[in-house]
């Protein structure tokens, strides 16, 4: 996460009362929302302002919390706030989240939450696929592989929207196949992954960019998430994780590959 | 009823119709003219007085074109409120900027009159805040369903209704919060609350059964009147007496409680306060 921060002294554009909205409404679009849009940290510097009012306080950051959900509120640091201004910001923040807008629209595309994946490790995914041959049920896949059956049934999951494993009849597809048979952190085995990740629906759908120079930021993927799947904040931003964590996976490979292409 | 009449004379004098006074020796035109309502109806001042510089009790009616006037209204406040009322700012602050905010809103673009008055015998604050504009129907009917006037003027003094998008707290720049603390702040306070648009007038009773404020002014003793002459906008006007700046606090405190009852959040949401 990009922790880049700054500071709005409210005084300097107010006064000791906090009320015009013109005054809000600026800040909300010139400081406010790019800062949460970038994933960076913003504090509101409420010294010496003795009131303000719930309409000023609505437009400041009314926008950014119904668009950026909790997480929004997190990169936001209120700074020096008397008992009055604490009450309306919380008060606010409440009601915004309430109304949040991250809702899907009649177009949006809604897909399952078992298409968005939650193992972290391309690696492991991996030894769950070898594991396969010879187990017959998750029990003795765990026995085997020694992870628990909540992670096996991760993995299986993520094998699944991966092309991996055939969605029916749960055996492996002839990539599932393919990718067992590769060497562990070969180029073969980078590529597999690639084009599994490439050809899933959770990357068409909601992380088109995942495998970019410029990543999309955690909260970017998160929103998406939610946008599509209906999950709850902190389930997406654990999901958008797992994302994230593959790509650095295959990214690791692809700059060492970079590398021996210079040498 | 100041800020009323300024905005009627303001509409027809800018619909070219010309508005002559008669009875001007009736007592009460001096502080009408103090008041600066001759300058809005475009008639000449009747009698001849002397202006007095009006910080201590009153600001005279001020016209509200746009955010600019707002703010300069806001402005001249602050020292009159602080040099003499200390006591009132805070609340008298809250409600005229939450008012003037409000009414500008929902006028559709045609202007706004303001004006407060501090009575020293009864120790209050009143003010009023009035345009010919669009009014709370036609207003509200962009956000919410409303059936006519009366109901139009109901929802108003709910919380959160009034944004300028569809669906309660929508907006980003409207919270909707206006009116029902305005009324909170009469209720706290024991003062009448009114407002008026169209056909229906709404006005909160001094006395209410509980401290409790209502979400739901259903639930206030009230009056509500239907089948007024219609009035083309809206009006309104509060007295407020309250009593400390720590009294406002407490006030505000509670207005917010019964704002966010049915919006706490499930869990604990972490807010950065340093």
């Amino acid at each position: 996460m990009n922790n880049t921060s700054s500071t709005v002294i409210m005084y300097d554009l107010t006064g000791s009362f906090a009320e015009n909205k013109d005054t809000a409404r600026q800040v909300r679009y010139k400081d406010i929302l790019p800062h949460l849009e970038n994933n960076n940290n913003i504090c509101i510097d409420f010294s010496s302002v003795d009131l303000t009012t719930q309409s000023f306080i609505h437009a400041l950051i009314s926008e950014g919390v119904r668009k950026y959900g909790e997480f929004g509120v997190s990169l936001i640091t209120f700074k020096s706030c008397n008992t009055l201004v604490k009450s309306i910001i919380r008060t606010v923040i409440y009601y915004s989240l309430e109304y949040s807008t991250i809702e899907p629209s009649s177009d949006t595309v809604i897909i399952s939450t078992e298409d968005i994946p939650q193992a972290n490790s391309l690696d492991t995914i991996k030894i769950v696929l070898r594991s396969l041959q010879g187990s017959k049920n998750i029990e003795q896949l765990s026995n085997k592989t020694g992870y628990s059956k909540r992670h096996i049934g991760y993995r299986l999951s993520s094998a699944r929207i991966l092309g991996y494993l055939d969605p029916i009849n749960g055996e492996l597809t002839n990539t599932g196949i393919e990718l067992v048979n590769t060497e562990v952190g070969s180029e073969d085995e980078r590529k597999l992954f690639i084009n599994a990740i490439e050809d899933s629906k959770v990357y068409q759908l909601i992380a088109p960019d995942l495998l970019e120079d410029k990543s999309p930021s955690q909260h970017t993927l998160a929103k998406r998430i939610m946008l599509h799947t209906g999950m709850s904040e902190s389930t997406a931003v654990r999901r958008a994780n797992t994302l994230l964590s593959w790509r650095r996976q295959i990214g690791d490979s692809q700059m060492i590959l970079r590398l021996f292409d210079l040498i | 009823m100041l800020s009323m009449l300024a905005a009627w004379g303001d509409y027809w004098v800018r619909q070219g119709v010309k508005i002559n006074c008669k009875n001007t020796d009736a007592k009460g035109v001096d502080y009408v003219a103090r008041m600066g309502l001759f300058k809005y109806i475009s008639a000449t001042n009747p009698r001849e007085i002397t202006e007095h510089e009006p910080s201590g009790s009153f600001v005279p009616i001020t016209k509200l074109v746009n955010s600019s006037d707002r703010a300069k209204f806001m402005a001249n406040l602050m020292p009159i409120l602080n040099k003499n009322h200390s006591r009132y700012s805070d609340a008298v602050k809250y409600s005229l900027s939450e008012l003037t905010n409000n009414v500008m809103e929902h006028a559709g673009g045609a202007p706004a009159f303001a004006c407060a008055q501090y009575y020293k015998q009864s120790d209050k604050v009143s003010i009023g805040v009035a345009d010919c504009g669009i009014g709370l129907y036609t207003s509200l009917s962009n956000t919410i369903s409303v059936v006519d006037d009366c109901d139009s003027v109901m929802q108003s003094v709910k919380p959160g209704i009034s944004g300028a998008v569809k669906s309660v707290y929508s907006s980003s720049d409207n919270a909707g919060a206006g009116l029902f603390y305005n009324k909170c702040i009469a209720h706290a306070s024991r003062q009448y609350f009114a407002i008026i648009s169209g056909s229906a007038a709404f006005r909160l009773r001094r006395k209410q059964n509980s401290i409790d404020f209502n979400a739901s002014p259903v639930n206030d003793r009230h009056d509500v009147y239907q089948n007024l002459p219609n009035w083309k906008g809206t009006v309104v006007g509060l007295d407020i007496k309250v009593a400390s700046g720590r009294e406002f606090n407490n006030l505000s405190k509670r207005v917010l409680e019964t704002y966010t009852r049915q919006y706490r959040p499930k869990k604990k949401v972490n807010i950065n306060f340093e």
